[in-house]
């Protein structure tokens, strides 16, 4: 299990400022980011963002307050989870290697998704 | 071909554009030359502010009079920074604004431009939206969007920034977009859930001791005759948040006032001795709700409505929390309650009010030899002008002395800085709320310091025919600081105190506008009379002695069951 909690928010990129917000919403109440992988899903901007973020007092609220920025369609918490991390080094091989230059690569693995969008919220068992 | 700034105008007015607050300047000004005919021809009137920050309290003050959102444009670099404390101001406070910056040309943007500011990256946290628009074919569906974002969900602010050069550009085919297209925002629904209607109903019609608290939200939803219906229905008193004072008109017998920081302790005593509590529209903030602890502990049943739904998990947790409209909720809570039927008899609860309204009162209405009284100075201007009238302030303790005395009769005539307590809101915003119902007398409830923070536009409230009043509550000091650092912080006051300057019947008479030293009653009335009379703006002073307090309030950080009501001076 992970100590912190999984994020997937998916929302519309305009420009840079999408994750900028994004990263706003998180420090205005002190929930720190342990890690983040985002990428551009289509030409459409449509954007997706795995972090997994602290938990702390303020996670929920963080996690509620970025379910309705514009631009965000829904933030999903991956529960019952945890993370499994890959090394790559520069030639894009997994690598353990301590003297090569390596990329670590953060996969979310999960069971159970709740999310969260404009208000609205749902829950999803994938073993169901 | 119309050009970027013609398309920023054109669907402006598609938008029900009448007014727009501004101040040309470089990059800005093709959409002045692109507005000059409409000007000439009256389908809009463009305010010349004096600093930008009026501008948005004016299109702030606008949007809260009449349920429209307000317009306003500034140039770039300082003048779009200047904006900032204005939208931040609106967005606290849920306020519908729309903020047109002009932007440098898109090849320099970025590299420190002659006055160009990050105006995206400035006001990513200050609005509840910016846009940097990057061609010219986004203008009509990104003003389009801007209105909608605005004014739906929990309104807010919106900048749309525009490089010049758009502005300038030119294009054959014009599509006018039908409706909004915004990816990634949905108003929030409405929900209507029998389930938890008729919990609510049966909550209130069970509870001993219900209360309801009015906030932001039952203003801008037009919930007052809902509340009220239900409130006489089953005999509840009511609350309010100090902006939720414009919800509800306090001549009822069943309201008893704001309630918090400031507010009026039978209000808050009341909110906290009751054993049901109907929250509409609020978001209970740290000013209402000072400590959640001492809220809960009375193991009081809470129903929220509200129409983020986010706004019943930040605290504590809500019995029955409901999402949307207020005032669709409101009738169906009523439908549930009327066919449950009344249950309980509230005349004890009502007649406990009653008692709280009896004590408190011999605390506030006292007179003074030789002094103004705060309490009797509002009632004064409250009998001089007309039931309908608007009225703003700026922030201090002339605000508080607003909070508990001023008495409001009609929905959204009282407009304040709640949220962010921006000092300079006052006057400004009485000019957007005059343009916005010209019809209405508008008074400033002012203080010296706040009033002097954008007294300067007071030269637009003249050289535009904007018949305001401002009444300064003028003690020569940062009255509420004073009083925090005089009887919280040692009686060490520091840095608060100011000197003769201005005189402000000769300020206002500089500015072309009526001034008046009124230092009896009478004169205030007279004053105020007069000014209504010759319909031109008018500051009217009134002298307050510099100890004078802002009571009730509490210790710093304290609970509301602290509450000072005496001068605690007199009693050491």
């Amino acid at each position: 299990m992970t100590q912190g909690r999984l994020l997937r928010v998916t929302g519309y990129y305009r420009d840079p400022g999408f994750l900028e917000r994004v990263m706003g919403t998180l420090r205005k109440l002190w929930v720190d980011v342990e890690w983040i992988n985002a990428r551009r899903v289509n030409e459409e901007g449509l954007y997706e963002i795995y972090m997994e973020v602290k938990e702390g007092k303020n996670t929920n609220l963080a996690i509620l307050n970025l379910s309705k920025m514009v631009d965000v369609e829904k933030v999903e918490v991956l529960e019952e989870g945890k993370v499994v991390s890959y090394s790559f080094n520069n030639k894009g091989e997994i690598s353990d290697n301590p003297d090569e230059e390596k990329m670590i690569v953060y996969v979310p693995v999960y069971s159970k998704i709740t999310g969260y969008s404009w208000g609205e919220s749902y829950s999803k068992d994938l073993h169901g | 071909m119309p050009s970027g700034a013609r398309l920023v105008v054109d669907s402006l007015k598609r938008e029900g554009v009448k007014v727009i607050f501004g101040i040309p300047g470089l990059t800005n000004m093709p959409i002045y030359d692109a507005f000059l005919e409409d000007l000439q021809n009256g389908e809009l009137r463009h305010v010349l502010m004096r600093h930008e920050q009026a501008a948005v309290h004016a299109a702030d003050g606008f949007a809260r009079a009449s349920g429209r959102p307000g317009v306003c444009t500034a140039t770039s670099g300082p003048g779009a920074t200047n904006l900032v404390t204005g939208m931040v101001t609106a967005y606290w406070d849920s306020s519908p604004v729309v903020a047109l910056t002009g932007q440098v040309v898109r090849p320099v943007i970025g590299k420190m431009a002659f006055q160009e500011a990050d105006t995206p990256g400035i006001f990513a946290n200050a609005a509840k939206y910016v846009v940097q628009l990057k061609n010219i074919y986004e203008i009509p569906i990104w003003i389009k969007n801007a209105f909608y974002i605005a004014s739906t969900g929990r309104p807010g602010p919106v900048v749309v920034d525009i490089p010049r050069d758009i502005q300038l550009e030119k294009i054959e085919d014009v599509k006018w977009p039908e409706r909004p297209e915004v990816k990634g925002y949905r108003p929030f629904r409405t929900i209507i859930d029998p389930v938890k209607i008729k919990r609510a109903a049966e909550i209130l019609v069970e509870a001993e001791k219900p209360i309801i608290l009015a906030g932001t939200g039952a203003v801008w939803s037009n919930a007052t005759p809902e509340i009220l219906e239900l409130s006489e229905l089953l005999a509840i008193p009511m609350v309010s948040t100090l902006p939720g004072k414009s919800a509800i008109p306090h001549d009822h017998p069943l309201f008893l006032g704001a309630m918090g920081y400031y507010g009026r302790a039978e209000a808050s005593m009341a909110a906290l001795e009751s054993d049901a509590m109907l929250v509409v529209g609020a978001r209970l903030s740290d000013r209402t709700f000072t400590s959640y602890d001492e809220m809960i502990e009375t193991r009081k049943k809470f129903i929220m409505i509200n129409i983020d739904p986010t706004d019943s998990e930040r605290a504590f947790k809500i019995d029955v929390p409901m999402y949307g409209d207020a005032k669709v909720l409101l009738r169906e809570i009523i439908k549930a309650v009327r066919e449950l039927g009344r249950k309980r008899d509230n005349s004890a609860w009502v007649k406990r009010v009653k008692e709280l309204r009896d004590y408190y009162a011999q605390f506030y209405y006292h007179e003074e030899d030789g002094k103004l009284k705060p309490w009797k100075i509002l009632k004064t201007i409250r009998n001089s002008i007309p039931r309908d009238s608007i009225v703003t302030t700026g922030v201090g303790q002339h605000q508080m002395w607003s909070e508990v005395f001023w008495e409001v009769l009609e929905p959204r005539t009282f407009l304040s800085s709640t949220g962010m307590g921006t000092m300079g809101f006052g006057l400004p915003a009485a000019m957007g709320a005059k343009m916005a119902r010209p019809d209405k007398v508008v008074v400033d409830l002012d203080g010296d310091g706040s009033f002097l923070m954008t007294a300067n536009n007071l030269a637009t409230a003249v050289d535009e025919h904007i018949p305001i009043i401002s009444v300064i509550f003028d003690n020569r000091t940062l009255g509420l600081v004073r009083q925090v650092q005089d009887l919280f912080q040692s009686r060490r006051v520091v840095g608060v105190d100011y000197g003769p300057s201005p005189d402000f019947v000769k300020f206002a008479e500089a500015f072309g506008a009526l001034g008046f030293n009124a230092t009896s009653y009478d004169e205030i009335e007279r004053s105020i009379k007069t000014a209504i009379k010759e319909n031109i703006p008018a500051v009217i002073r009134v002298p307050i002695d510099k100890e004078e307090l802002a009571l009730p309030t509490l210790p710093p950080g304290g609970k509301l069951k602290q509450v000072i009501v005496r001068d605690p001076r007199k009693a050491t």
